[in-house]
């Protein structure tokens, strides 16, 4: 390797300056902005979720009325769908790793990926408009999805909420695009597909996914708004339209999205694992196929979250099977994960455990979406408690998890520098403890048939609902101590070096901070990436 | 082009220089992605289409009936020609002929202007007629606009690429045997352009 | 409540309870295998040094093979066992093979049509032991009709019917949720389901049921069951609709700057078309239409209500 330990070579840090950031066409600048950004709106959004939950302390309104409950937790909904996790780990770890790990100098199409990240900025500045008007009549509050009829008539926000939307859309699908043609093109010579990293084949299926679900959320959010402007019968019924039309095709997007929200996050525990186990990923194909399989086939299920709306008999059946085919890849990957571990030297830094901590509470989501795949349980559970907990465990016990994992494992060569590494294992403690003990009673209220969306409840829900509610304040300060140290070791972490885990992933093999180019010369892959133990073979 | 050189490397002006042939192929799989994407969009539209025709087959067929078959058909015929000389633009760029180029490229852009004023009349038609979203609650105008507006948005798109790759042409002499990727993938676009078309005059004027 | 389910109140009921309690088991399993197998291989293969042996294999054709088919087939039973009991309750009874009740949903109230044409609101009231389809329908947004202690669920919609059927076999009162977001008042859309003994029952049919309410008695339940407590009070205080108090023979200017004394004309003709005339400073859009649904008795009862509010 011709990259040098001392500081010889310009790190990609420098120079700083507003104009070569926000211009910047270096994938790696451009990572670290969505990076910023994302986490900022995961905090409003999550001060949205705490006033919700505030509120849900104990029975009766004593924070806000109902339309304020209901202004909450529709931003926080909003905004972390579609600020914060679909742009999630592809636009933050993604736009940062995917050219180092394939031995590129960049995307395919740098320019694009700024123009990603310019319209991305613009999105969220057009959904923040939504927040100018009077809190009676322009605060949303028709929750994340949209539903019609409420939505055509109620509050003034939506428009700039489903513009903001459908402009964040173009963002998604160009790098989406992005992706895919730097993945099929860019890669170093010798490294074939079998030989990439399996994030890399988890941002290529939640690409596919990006590409071709987000334009048909975009004609959807079209059709409202082009309904409330020109009162269009598309979905109101006195106008001659469907409202089941706009949850067909709203969930024709959003089902395959929450894929889009997964499979990155898979992919980094994917490469967590071997490197803390110092053993190679157990059943590579398998994991790389099923990433591609759970893609195609999360095409076909989005009918589970319509089976109480009037669907034929027969629709509901061929759903419920769908979605049933869609677990079995899922649970594939759960059990090589672990297998990883076998025989293995592990050693559990915080990275691991966060990618350990992502097993156990991504097994309790994927599990408990089989009631609500199962059609005679999931008429119970449906806009009940228990689905308001299920996926909460896939995003924020999943996504976020292997998110703030893999900004763990990634900090020292982003930055070059550690972080504090018992500070680290108290956050993920912290986050743990308060993450269940927030949403593991969900799923007993959802039992109760406590209804989603309700800013009261009846007294016999309070106790569940009181230290749900509890976590709730332990799960936001786990955040706190979380960021707060990664931000701190950006500043002022000691050096951390080239490669402190003695991974064998190309991005190890460059300096920390890498340099802008990444590699001095493309290097010529001879091995995979997960070759541990085979140099003492 | 201006001085750059008070912008820092990885800025803007300063990309890292690609190998053409590398830059060619990456543009043209973009491309053919980019176009993926516009079918699902419109697949969308032409979903709602199906839906609403299901529903109501006498406002369809009524609707149709109002629309003027042979304005669409002149469109056609308007589009395909376009797509012809699209087509033997990008052949003069793959042979370096420069004249046959922007002939062909001029050509193209003016079927898309005679596309342009056919719709131009048609709509002035149906809104002085009352028929208009907001105005009037049929739902099968309402599609109508909707999808003969969004195609027209890409017309204009596409047209303005195609101004741009004249421009281009004329000015910069840019396109020739070894660089004609910028002709090619335009030329992509308004095929696409073009098939969309194929696809919604027979929904929305013959059935 | 006392068991993890509440209580079920159907035999139907009771199989979707199996077929949960047959899932968690499978779902327990495999929860408590995996991670066991995740905790004991993380302290089992600990660190010791750098030079740990660890073992080379990267995979195993055979595992793969054996951990697709064993979930493939538990998958699959439980998707048959699902289906079996759904479908039961999928296939509606003819209406002459059940007892009909039409259900009205609106923002944010559920009424009640019996086929002997009486109502009520709020309340449902059901014969044990008989099939009762429930045809339902929505004046506005979408609703959706929860009984939890039934385990069904239907979404209520505007512009065509949805149904829901079950048998009740014990008597008592349970829960009515609304369980599709529908704006303001949407965690207050409730409702009891009382289900009710032979003799009871026969009291209902025959209109005896319920105590006779005096004018004054039957106004105030009114303002009650058709909800317009959630959005006019009696004590003066603001709230989405003008208050109550003293509103007979109030002046109010309208959104169109029309000035009228409110007298029963005024108050019938707002509550069959309330969006025509509104006071100016409240919102339209608000209030429901009640055209068709109040009977001028109704609406002269709710009015000898209003009166007394000074």
């Amino acid at each position: 390797m011709s990259s040098t330990e001392t500081q010889e070579y310009s790190p990609y840090l420098q120079p700083g300056g507003f104009k070569n950031w926000f211009f910047t066409v270096d994938h790696k600048r451009i990572g670290l902005m969505y990076l910023y950004a994302i986490l900022f709106f995961f905090i409003i959004a999550g001060v949205c979720g705490l006033i919700v939950k505030a509120e849900l302390l104990a029975p009766g309104m004593q924070f806000v009325d109902y339309h304020g409950y209901n202004v909450f937790f529709t931003l926080h909904g909003t905004i972390m769908v579609f600020l914060f996790i679909v742009p999630g780990i592809p636009a933050t770890l993604g736009n940062f790793l995917l050219p180092l790990m394939i031995g590129a100098k960049d995307v395919a199409f740098p320019r694009l990926n700024l123009l990603s990240f310019w319209i991305y900025v613009l999105g969220a500045f057009v959904v923040i408009l939504s927040l100018i008007g009077p809190w009676d009549e322009a605060w949303l509050d028709t929750g994340w999805t949209f539903y019609t009829p409420y939505s055509i008539d109620s509050s003034t926000g939506v428009i700039p909420v489903t513009l903001g939307a459908f402009i964040l859309g173009f963002s998604s699908v160009l790098t989406g695009l992005n992706f895919v043609v730097t993945i099929h093109r860019m890669r170093a010579p010798g490294m074939t597909w079998h030989r990439m990293p399996l994030f890399v084949w988890s941002l290529y299926s939640a690409s596919l996914i990006q590409i071709l679900a987000t334009p048909v959320v975009g004609i959807t959010l079209l059709l409202l708004i082009m309904e409330r402007l020109f009162g269009i019968g598309f979905f109101s019924p006195e106008l001659g339209g469907d409202p089941i039309m706009f949850e067909n095709f709203f969930w024709f997007y959003s089902h395959p999205v929450v894929y889009i929200m997964i499979l990155p996050a898979m992919g980094v525990v994917a490469e967590i694992l071997p490197v803390f186990s110092k053993k190679a990923i157990f059943g590579y194909r398998a994991i790389a196929y099923s990433s591609i399989a759970i893609a195609l086939v999360s095409f076909f299920v989005w009918g589970h979250h319509l089976f109480v709306s009037g669907m034929s008999y027969w629709s509901r059946w061929i759903f419920s099977l769908l979605t049933f085919a869609v677990a079995i890849p899922t649970a594939i990957k759960v059990f090589n994960w672990i297998a990883t571990l076998y025989k293995g030297s592990v050693k559990m830094d915080s990275p691991m455990l966060y990618a350990c901590g992502f097993i156990f509470l991504f097994s309790i989501a994927g599990l408990t979406g089989i009631p609500l795949a199962t059609l005679a349980t999931d008429v119970h559970f449906h806009d009940t408690y228990f689905v308001v907990a299920h996926f909460h465990y896939t995003m924020q016990g999943g996504t976020v998890v292997a998110l703030v994992g893999g900004l763990h494992f990634w900090w020292p060569k982003m930055y070059g520098r550690m972080y504090n590494e018992l500070i680290a294992k108290v956050g993920f403690w912290l986050l743990f403890l308060g993450f269940n003990a927030t949403f593991m009673p969900m799923f007993i209220l959802g039992y109760w048939g406590m209804p989603r969306r309700y800013a009261d409840y009846m007294a016999e829900f309070a106790d569940l609902h009181f230290a749900s509610s509890l976590g709730a304040m332990v799960n936001g300060i786990a955040y706190i101590v979380i960021l707060g140290n990664l931000v701190y070791a950006a500043f002022k972490g000691r050096a951390a070096g080239k490669n402190p885990y003695n991974s064998l992933s190309l991005e190890w093999s460059i300096p920390s901070p890498p340099p802008l180019t990444n590699f001095d010369e493309i290097p010529t892959v001879t091995t995979w990436t997960y070759g541990y133990g085979e140099e003492n073979t | 082009m201006a001085n750059h050189s008070n912008w820092a490397p990885g800025t803007f002006f300063h990309l890292h220089e690609e190998d053409p042939v590398e830059e060619y192929e990456n543009f043209k799989l973009g491309m053919w992605i980019f176009l993926a994407t516009e079918v699902l969009l419109f697949g969308g539209l032409f979903a709602v289409y199906f839906v609403m025709k299901w529903r109501y087959p006498d406002l369809f067929l009524a609707g149709a009936a109002q629309l003027n078959a042979l304005l669409g058909t002149g469109n056609t015929l308007v589009l395909l020609c376009s797509s012809f000389t699209m087509a033997l633009a990008v052949d003069a760029a793959q042979r370096g002929q420069q004249k046959k180029l922007v002939w062909n490229l001029v050509l193209t852009l003016a079927f898309g202007t005679v596309f342009l004023i056919i719709k131009f009349f048609e709509w002035k038609a149906k809104i002085g007629h009352g028929w208009f979203p907001g105005l009037n609650l049929d739902i099968f105008f309402s599609i109508y606009f909707m999808t003969t507006g969004l195609h027209l948005l890409h017309v204009l798109v596409g047209m303005s690429f195609i101004g741009l790759l004249l421009y281009r042409a004329v000015v910069h002499k840019r396109y020739h045997e070894e660089n004609f990727g910028g002709v090619e993938i335009g030329g992509l676009y308004w095929h696409l352009v073009d098939v969309i078309w194929i696809f919604l005059f027979p929904l929305l004027y013959l059935i | 409540m006392s068991s993890v389910f509440p209580e079920y109140a159907t035999e139907a009921a009771r199989q979707v309870d199996h077929v949960q309690f047959f899932i968690f088991l499978v779902m327990a399993f495999w929860f408590i295998a995996c991670n066991a197998v995740l905790v004991y291989f993380v302290f089992r293969y600990k660190r010791k040094g750098p030079d740990d042996k660890v073992s080379t294999v990267k995979g195993n054709h055979t595992l793969e093979v054996v951990w697709t088919v064993i979930p493939t087939i538990l998958v699959l039973g439980i998707f048959y066992y699902g289906i079996k009991v759904w479908a039961g309750t999928r296939t509606m009874p003819d209406d002459k093979d059940a007892y009909v009740v039409d259900i009205t949903g609106q923002k944010w109230s559920w009424s009640y049509r019996y086929p002997d044409g009486q109502t009520t609101d709020q309340d449902l009231y059901v014969p044990q032991g008989e099939v009762v389809k429930l045809r339902m329908n929505s004046l506005d947004v979408l609703h959706s009709f929860f009984i939890p202690e039934f385990r069904i669920k239907e979404d209520v919609v505007p512009s065509f019917y949805t149904y829901l059927w079950f048998k009740a076999d014990r008597a008592g009162v349970y829960n009515i949720f609304c369980t599709e977001y529908c704006g303001n008042r949407h965690s207050q859309m409730l409702g009891k389901l009382h289900v009710l003994t032979p003799e009871e029952w026969a009291a209902f049919k025959a209109k005896d049921y319920f105590e006779v309410l005096t004018p004054l008695e039957h106004g105030k339940d009114l303002y009650v069951k058709k909800a317009c407590v959630g959005c006019h009070t009696t004590d003066g205080s603001a709230s989405i609709g003008p208050t109550f108090k003293g509103i007979i023979g109030r002046q109010e200017t309208l959104t169109d700057g029309r000035t009228l004394t409110v007298d029963f004309d005024y108050i019938e003709r707002s509550i069959n078309k309330p969006d025509d005339e509104i006071v100016a400073g409240y919102p339209k859009g608000q209030m429901p239409a009640f055209e068709g649904q109040l009977t001028k008795q109704d609406i002269q009862d709710i009015y000898t209500f209003l009166e007394t509010l000074k």
